[in-house]
Formats: structure tokens, C-alpha cells, sequence
């Protein structure tokens, strides 16, 4: 089963919020759907619940234009909302009819999801006398009910407890065993990187990446290095890469980037033994020298920084052409 | 349409299960037991009307010779007079006055002391005074003077020979004159046209807030998108609002059997009672059936597209505070034109669909209405109701999926023009 978005576009008056949005995920994968706060996550996901209508745009499941409401999906919204004057097990067997399913399969699914969540003696309450973390875990089991063949997750960790939230990587993880397409958006990068294996990545309304998680870490990692030492700083380091340039004939060591404890370096045009050897006769003692493999953090950073520039530059250019033609 | 049903069911028991819900029905009904119960009962513990059949006009004399001592003695007894005159002497009544006087002041001071409840002072055979000191007794003034008239006539029928009886028999000839205005209809339908107009009313109030609440709360706690994700805007609101309609009924339902069972156990005859007081055909139990049922309906789903167009409980009072002032100028004009159903006013509010739901039932019930008019305003009120339902599902469309301000009604309705919420 893939699910592919092509070209979404979607204003909100003269707000022009999705511009072109355009990725696909596969069935048995899971897809970490990442971006900065109003990047456009949820509303490209509530375009794929068919919420908001897009624009312009298409929607596919196997080339076919794409119905939710024809297919199990387990929906979490990020805004988290279910009747807190209901008695849990009733409102879960509804939602789980509303999908579609029938009153004894809902029951049945619902009740072995408040067993699994350790949740069964609340079944006849109401939600409202759940804690905040309960209740967050009666909304996740409503996604998970009736066996979904595509799962989306808005922000599915927020309010939950370490304890609670190994119960929910379970779910995910058999889930993703059973071939089901998930998708996970989340700002926290920790719970994306150990389930995910691709990710699409969204800024000011535009993808910029979507595919691999491994290449795309593959891709920021090529002919980059870490070097940390032990006697000079990181002042100090990149004061002696300079000197190096000399000697390579002004070849350009680039510093592509640096943490709080080492400099990231791009050796493309260099062997990297020819340059580890040079640095220790230097009388640099070497604590790390190692193939750099970015977080999805420095990814994520990465991107979003690339991308902030470029907008910066067209929208500077956007202005001087305004002035200019006045 | 399954998921309507699966909303509707839902909905109705969510509704039925809510403590609001229980204890104003049951408030209601005792309100009704009480209503039909205590009247009766204090009618059967009061003293009948026949104690002052006395002081009623033209009562023959013979009806005081009838009238038990005991009870003359309970009315006027604890009294006393003073006689100044020798006209009255043979004046049966005052043998029931506990205390004669000698003169008007001893009579006085005896009333001031409280020796006795009040004072008559006879002047003459047609004339008297009637004294009491703070508590008035207009009983016993009422008896003394019927008493003394007919006395005075007795006396003048026996001086001039006349037959009593003859003059009871000349008096006694009643004509009964009855007006009739072909074009209305019994007391009975205008007491049922209150009841309908007064039911409706209450019931669209009631209900037509619970659903616009209903859908409020759904957008205020983000249910909402949980519920379009999994199922149509459509069967949302048609479960919805059909749901709140028949807990509407329900209701009254309820009243009506409460009603039902304390006239039976009060003893009054219901068959009688209605048959007596109604005059009902098919038509106009039809017309009462389609303009209360497509009115109802058509109203809450206005009030629900009107709930969806807020995102906070408390904006709902806003937002449907103008069609629940034309809902309430609906039922000014009926009520008002009850008096007059042949009105101009009320007749052009028996065709329009948001006033008609009140004003044609009650035309149908007070007058004898032609068909041809019930039949173009039910034609009218159909189709009203189909405008309504698509006009409130396309509001409501578009009103689930805005999270932020309220939204305006002037704008949404151009957003629909524009195709949008279709």
C-alpha cells in the first residue's frame, strides 16, 4: 500500500499555508512527518483525513484517489478531543462503529486495547475522571481500534509518562510488523529516529525532504568527518586548519559545522589519512576522529537553516525588484 | 446512512441518560399531577356553591323556609340589632339574631367590644344599616338584604292578592340565545391551540439550544475532528438533530401520559372532556402532525448549523440569538392573533416557513381554513424544510472545520453561494 500527496496546495484566505506539497509512504514503513511549529503538519494531515479539501492537488492510495472514510484509518489529532461525560468503553465502541467496524468487533477491539493499556477497571466511567496521561492513552487506543490498515499519529507522545510511553512504541512497533502504513508526526526527534525509517520534512509550507531516513543521514555524512582533540580547543583547531590550507595549495578544508565539542569537517578533496597524519605530527593529541553521522536533530537544523537562508535571499530579491521597478 | 443511525443512537442516549434531562421531566410531570390533582382536591374539601344560592336574585321565598336553621344560625347568628321601626316585626330573620338592642349607641359599643361580630340597625322595612367593626361579613349583609326584599314583596302580594307563584312562574321563563360564527370553532380548540402554540414553543427553545450547544462543545473540545474524520458532516448533524428532536418528544410524551393518568385518577372523564370541549377533523389533526414535526425539525437544524459556526459554549447564546428572535416574533403573532385568528398578520405568518410552524396549526384549529390554503403552505414548509436541512449542512460543513472566530453568518452564506462547504 503507498500513499502519495502530489502538488497540495491549500490557502486559508489569503494565507497561502501548503505550496506544492508533494511525498509518498509505504505500507510496513513508518513515515516521521518533521517541521517547526506552523510549518504546515497538520493540515497537510488533516488534507490526507479529508478535513480541509485541498486547493489543488491530488491524493492517492495505490493510484487511486484516496478515501479515508472508505478505509480503516486510525486518526489521533494533535488537538486531542473526546467526550469527557461518556463512559469510556461506550464512546470507544462508537468511534470504533463510526470507522466502520461492528459493535462486537469495536467491544472486543476495545476491551483488549484497556487491557493492553492496563485501563479495563475504567471501562464503565467517564473519561473525565481520568488523569490527563489516561486519558491521553484512551485517545491512542481510539486509533488503534478495529485494526487499522493506515495509522496517522499527530504529535502521539505529548503527556505521556516514560512508563506509558514504552506501552505506545509497542503498539507502534507491532503495527509496523503487521505491514500497516503509519505515519508520526513529532517534534521530538529521539521517539521519530527509533521508529522511522523514512522521513518527510516540511518548512514554510514546502517539503524539503522526503525519503530514507538512512540515506538522507547517508547523504549529510558524506566525506564529513568529526575531529575532537585533546589538548586544543575548538578555537584552537580551527586556527591550525588554516594553516593547512597553505599546505594543501589553498585546497579548502571546509568547516561544515561544529557542536559544543567538536568540528564537523568536509575532507572531499582530501585523503582523509594524509590529513589525520599531518594534524598529529602538528602535535595535535586526537580524542575523536570519526565518520560524521548526523542526529536527525543536525538534520533537521540543517534543512530548515538551508532553507530559512534561501527564502531570506528570494524575499530580499523579491523586494530589490519591487523597489527597483518603482 | 448507517453512521446517522449510529449517531442518532448515540446522541438520543446520551441525551436520555443526562440528569438535566431526568429531573426537568420529572419536574414537568408533577408539575401537571399537580395542576390536574390539587384543584380537585380542594374543590371536594370546600363547601359547595348551593351555601349562597341565598343571596343569589330571584329566589323565590319559599327556598329560606327550605333552608336548614343551622346553616341561616352559622351565616348571621353571632350578630345583634336594633329595631326602629314596628314594620319589621314579624321579619322571620331576626329570630336568628343572637341579641336584640334597645338602642342604636348600646348596639354600637356592644359591636366595639366584640360582643357581637357585627350590627344591624332596621330603620324601616326598606331601609337598614349594616355595621361590623373591622372584619367585613358581606354574607350576612347580602342575606339581610335579599331577606328584607323579599319579605317587603310578600307583604305587597298578600295586600294585593297576588299569587306568589304565578309572579316565580312569570319570572322563571328563561330564552337561551346562542351566537354563532360559522368560521370559528369551540372554546375547546382555542384552549388547544394555546397548548400547541405553548408546547412548540418550549420544545423548539429547549431543544433547539441543546443541539446548538451539543455542537458547540463537540468544536470546543476538538471531538469534532475525530467525529469528520471518521464519518460525514452530513450524518453528524442529521443524527444530531433528529436525535434531540425525539427527546423532544419524548418529553412531551411523557407529560401527555402524566396528564392522561391523574385526570383518570382524579375521576374526570377524559373522553368526555376532550370530545365535549374539541371540535377536531382529520385536517386539521394532519395539519397540526406536518407543520409541528417539519417546523421542529427545520428549526434544529438551524440551531445546529448555528452551534457549528462558534468554536467556544459560551458564544452559542450569540450566535443564535437572531433566529431565536424570530422564532419568538412567530410566537408573539400567534399568540396575539388567537384573539383575532382572522388577522391579516397572522395569515401572512401562516405561509412564511419559520412563523408557520405556530401560526397555520393554529389557524387550522380556530377556524375552518380551506384546504387550498393549508395544502400551498404545506407545499411551502416542505420545501422549506429541504432548503433548511441543505442550507444547515453546508453551514455546518464549513462551521466544524473552523477552529478559530466566530464565524460570521452574512460570510458563511456567501462562502456557500461561492460553492464552498459542498
Amino acid at each position: 500500500m503507498k500513499l502519495t500527496l502530489n502538488n497540495i496546495n491549500k490557502s486559508f484566505g489569503k494565507v497561502h499555508v501548503l505550496h506544492d506539497v508533494s511525498f509518498a509512504v509505504d505500507s510496513g514503513r513508518a513515515m516521521g512527518f518533521l517541521g517547526r511549529n506552523g510549518s504546515g503538519k497538520t493540515t497537510s494531515i488533516r488534507c490526507i483525513m479529508d478535513i480541509f479539501k485541498p486547493d489543488s492537488g491530488e491524493i492517492l492510495l495505490d493510484d487511486q484517489p484516496f478515501k479515508p472514510r472508505e478505509l480503516k484509518v486510525g486518526y489521533l489529532p494533535e488537538e486531542r478531543g473526546m467526550y469527557a461525560k461518556e463512559p469510556i468503553l461506550e464512546q470507544l465502541i462508537y468511534f470504533g462503529q463510526l470507522k466502520g467496524g461492528g459493535k462486537a468487533e469495536s467491544k472486543k477491539s476495545a476491551e483488549a486495547w484497556l487491557e493492553r493499556f492496563e485501563l479495563s477497571e475504567y471501562a464503565n466511567k467517564k473519561l473525565e475522571v481520568l488523569s490527563k496521561g489516561n486519558q491521553q492513552k484512551i485517545q491512542i487506543i481510539q486509533a488503534f481500534l478495529n485494526d487499522p490498515e493506515m495509522i496517522i499519529l499527530d504529535e502521539p507522545f505529548s503527556g505521556l509518562d516514560p512508563v506509558n510511553a514504552e506501552l505506545f512504541k509497542d503498539a507502534i512497533r507491532d503495527a509496523i510488523k503487521k505491514d500497516k502504513l503509519v505515519i508520526f508526526s513529532s517534534h521530538q526527534m529521539g521517539y521519530v529516529e527509533e521508529f522511522c525509517d523514512d522521513i518527510t520534512l516540511i518548512d514554510k509550507g514546502e517539503i524539503l525532504i522526503n525519503g530514507s531516513l538512512a540515506d538522507v543521514k547517508a547523504e549529510m555524512s558524506h566525506d564529513k568527518y568529526r575531529l575532537e582533540s585533546e589538548n586544543l580547543n575548538r578555537e584552537q583547531l580551527k586556527q591550525l586548519l588554516k594553516l593547512f590550507e597553505a599546505e594543501y595549495n589553498n585546497e579548502q578544508i571546509l568547516l561544515a559545522s561544529e557542536d559544543k565539542i567538536s568540528l564537523i569537517l568536509d575532507l572531499s578533496n582530501i585523503v582523509p589519512n594524509d590529513f589525520l597524519q599531518k594534524i598529529i605530527a602538528a602535535n595535535v593529541q586526537i580524542k575523536n576522529f570519526s565518520i560524521y553521522l548526523p542526529t536527525l536533530t543536525d538534520v533537521f537544523l540543517h534543512y530548515v537553516k538551508e532553507h530559512d537562508l534561501a527564502t531570506n535571499e528570494m524575499d530580499k530579491q523579491d523586494k530589490e525588484g519591487n523597489s527597483n521597478a518603482q | 446512512m448507517r453512521n446517522s443511525g449510529l449517531v442518532f443512537s448515540f446522541e438520543l442516549k446520551s441525551i436520555l441518560r443526562k440528569k438535566s434531562y431526568l429531573v426537568t421531566t420529572i419536574i414537568l410531570c408533577l408539575i401537571v399531577v399537580a395542576a390536574v390533582v390539587i384543584p380537585t382536591v380542594l374543590a371536594k374539601k370546600e363547601k359547595q356553591p348551593e351555601d349562597v344560592l341565598i343571596i343569589d336574585g330571584n329566589v323565590p321565598s319559599s327556598v329560606l323556609e327550605d333552608f336548614p336553621d343551622e346553616d341561616i344560625n352559622d351565616t348571621i347568628a353571632n350578630g345583634g340589632y336594633f329595631m326602629a321601626t314596628d314594620e319589621l316585626k314579624d321579619f322571620p330573620l331576626i329570630k336568628n339574631i343572637k341579641q336584640e338592642y334597645t338602642d342604636e349607641d348600646s348596639l354600637k359599643t356592644a359591636l366595639s367590644n366584640d360582643e357581637i361580630s357585627y350590627g344591624v340597625v332596621f330603620n324601616s322595612a326598606n331601609d337598614f344599616v349594616f355595621m361590623v367593626n373591622g372584619e367585613s361579613n358581606p354574607v350576612a349583609s347580602s342575606l339581610f338584604e335579599q331577606q328584607l326584599l323579599n319579605f317587603n314583596r310578600m307583604n305587597y302580594f298578600e295586600a294585593n292578592q297576588i299569587n306568589p307563584g304565578l309572579i316565580d312562574e312569570i319570572y322563571g321563563v328563561q330564552v337561551n340565545a346562542t351566537n354563532v360564527d360559522i368560521s370559528q370553532k369551540g372554546i375547546g380548540n382555542f384552549a388547544l391551540a394555546m397548548i400547541y402554540t405553548f408546547l412548540l414553543y418550549m420544545l423548539i427553545i429547549m431543544y433547539g439550544t441543546t443541539v446548538s450547544t451539543s455542537v458547540a462543545r463537540e468544536k470546543d473540545n476538538r471531538t469534532m475532528e475525530l467525529l469528520i474524520a471518521n464519518t460525514k458532516a452530513d450524518y453528524l448533524i442529521i443524527g444530531k438533530t433528529f436525535a434531540a428532536g425525539l427527546a423532544g418528544i419524548l418529553q412531551v410524551l411523557a407529560l401527555i401520559v402524566t396528564l392522561l393518568i391523574s385526570l383518570k385518577f382524579t375521576g374526570q372523564d377524559i373522553v368526555g372532556l376532550i370530545g365535549g370541549f374539541l371540535e377536531l377533523n382529520m385536517t386539521t389533526i394532519v395539519t397540526m402532525i406536518i407543520f409541528s414535526l417539519t417546523g421542529y425539525i427545520s428549526y434544529l437544524f438551524i440551531y445546529a448549523a448555528l452551534g457549528a459556526l462558534v468554536s467556544k459554549v459560551e458564544d452559542v447564546n450569540y450566535a443564535v440569538t437572531p433566529v431565536m428572535l424570530i422564532f419568538i416574533a412567530a410566537y408573539l403573532i400567534t399568540m396575539l392573533g388567537m384573539e383575532n385568528p382572522h388577522n391579516t398578520l397572522l395569515k401572512v405568518a401562516s405561509y412564511f416557513p419559520l412563523t408557520s410552524v405556530l401560526a397555520m396549526p393554529v389557524r387550522t384549529i380556530l377556524l375552518n381554513i380551506s384546504p387550498v390554503e393549508i395544502l400551498i403552505s404545506t407545499a411551502i414548509m416542505l420545501l422549506s424544510i429541504v432548503v433548511f436541512s441543505i442550507l444547515a449542512i453546508r453551514i455546518y460543513r464549513l462551521g466544524s472545520l473552523n477552529y478559530g472566530n466566530r464565524m460570521k453568518f452574512g460570510k458563511t452564506l456567501k462562502m456557500i453561494i461561492r460553492g464552498e462547504g459542498s
